[in-house]
């Protein structure tokens, strides 16, 4: 055996692939050469427009008999947005970028406005308090962060809402008279992050007493007059249950399914009345059950 | 004279009753049964009305098509 053979049997590779959570490919993978026992090091590029998220716990390898594959998987770098008060119901999309870390994007500086902070929007409502505003770095550089900006009066009204529209423990639906002021005020905050996140406190107001009903809302809206008519002296008049309010909706889409005079019309609105069918059910057993 | 004029819309109105308008009409009647047993916490009865909602939809789907 020659000194060439000998010295290639001796060695061997590690190839690293660059792949996305779906497994495609996004670079070429890269081959390692070393000799077998060799102790080598799995290097982490950063690859503009995505964040690495899942790596081998150990960098440092040995080179072994056999070739090994080592997945790196990178995902697109997520976005920032950022709500300004209550009222804002757009807010604005921040770019986020790579930083000098392949798993994390570069810290943003938001603008530092007296007298307001900036929170983290969560499934669950108002998350943390951004403590450097300055420097804010995404926990989830691959995920759509929300942020909203506010003064304490803001965050407090908020507050009150949160703990007024959870529901007790024991599955009571909060009192819609108590609700009504607080949703009132916060109406700008719901659209904003109802549309965007579904992560704002008037949205679990929204599930709260009408069930997943906000598929129904422009057809309750097409016949308006009488429904929402009829929806206030319901909700004026004492406890109203959700699954009556939602048998209220229902009629006036039966009203309009009557006028309608195309088959798509009639599609849709019967595809509308089944899914408040569904709820209403749902949410009369959900009652039955309580009782239990 | 006008006697003649309702007699010629009551007639344009049943001309333009097509069997889903129909079954709309019963599905309203249902609904606000539904309302109105729910109002009264008679969950029995909202259960069986919802039962009924369903069987009118699809007749009405199926009309549709």
């Amino acid at each position: 055996m020659s000194e060439a053979e000998e010295k290639h049997q001796g060695q061997n590779y590690a190839e690293v692939r660059f792949e996305t959570k779906a497994g495609d490919t996004i670079m070429e993978p890269l081959k390692i050469f070393k000799a077998i026992d060799e102790s080598y090091q799995v290097a982490t590029p950063i690859l503009k427009g995505y964040v690495l998220i899942k790596k081998p716990d150990e960098l440092t390898r040995t080179m072994t008999t056999t070739p090994a594959v080592i997945r790196l998987v990178y995902d697109r770098i997520g976005t920032l947005q950022v709500y300004h008060g209550l009222t804002d119901v757009a807010g604005e999309l921040i770019t986020l970028r790579n930083s000098d870390q392949p798993d994390q994007v570069a810290r943003v500086e938001l603008p530092v406005i007296s007298g307001h902070h900036y929170y983290v929007m969560t499934d669950d409502g108002l998350g943390k308090q951004v403590e450097d505003p300055m420097h804010f770095q995404p926990a989830e550089p691959n995920q759509k962060t929300n942020l909203v900006c506010l003064t304490p009066e803001e965050k407090n009204k908020v507050d009150e809402m949160e703990t007024a529209l959870t529901i007790d423990p024991d599955g009571k639906l909060p009192d819609l008279d108590d609700l009504r002021q607080p949703s009132e005020d916060a109406k700008p905050v719901s659209s904003t992050t109802a549309e965007s996140t579904k992560k704002s406190v008037s949205s679990i107001f929204d599930k709260a007493n009408f069930g997943d009903a906000n598929e129904e809302a422009p057809v309750r809206t097409e016949s308006e007059s009488s429904a929402t008519s009829q929806h206030s002296h319901l909700v004026a008049s004492k406890p109203t249950s959700p699954a009556s309010l939602l048998a209220a909706a229902l009629s006036q889409i039966c009203d309009s399914m009557a006028e309608a005079d195309d088959s798509k019309t009639v599609a849709a609105l019967s595809d509308s009345s089944k899914k408040i069918l569904d709820t209403i059910r749902t949410l009369t057993l959900l009652d039955g059950v309580k009782e239990e | 004279m006008e006697e003649k004029h309702n007699s010629d819309s009551d007639i344009e109105a049943l001309v333009g009753l097509t069997p889903v308008k129909v079954l709309s009409q019963n599905m309203k009647k249902v609904a606000q049964g539904i309302e109105s047993a729910a109002n009264d916490g008679e969950k029995e009865q909202v259960l069986q009305l919802v039962d009924s909602a369903k069987s009118l939809l699809d007749a009405i789907s199926q009309l549709n098509r």
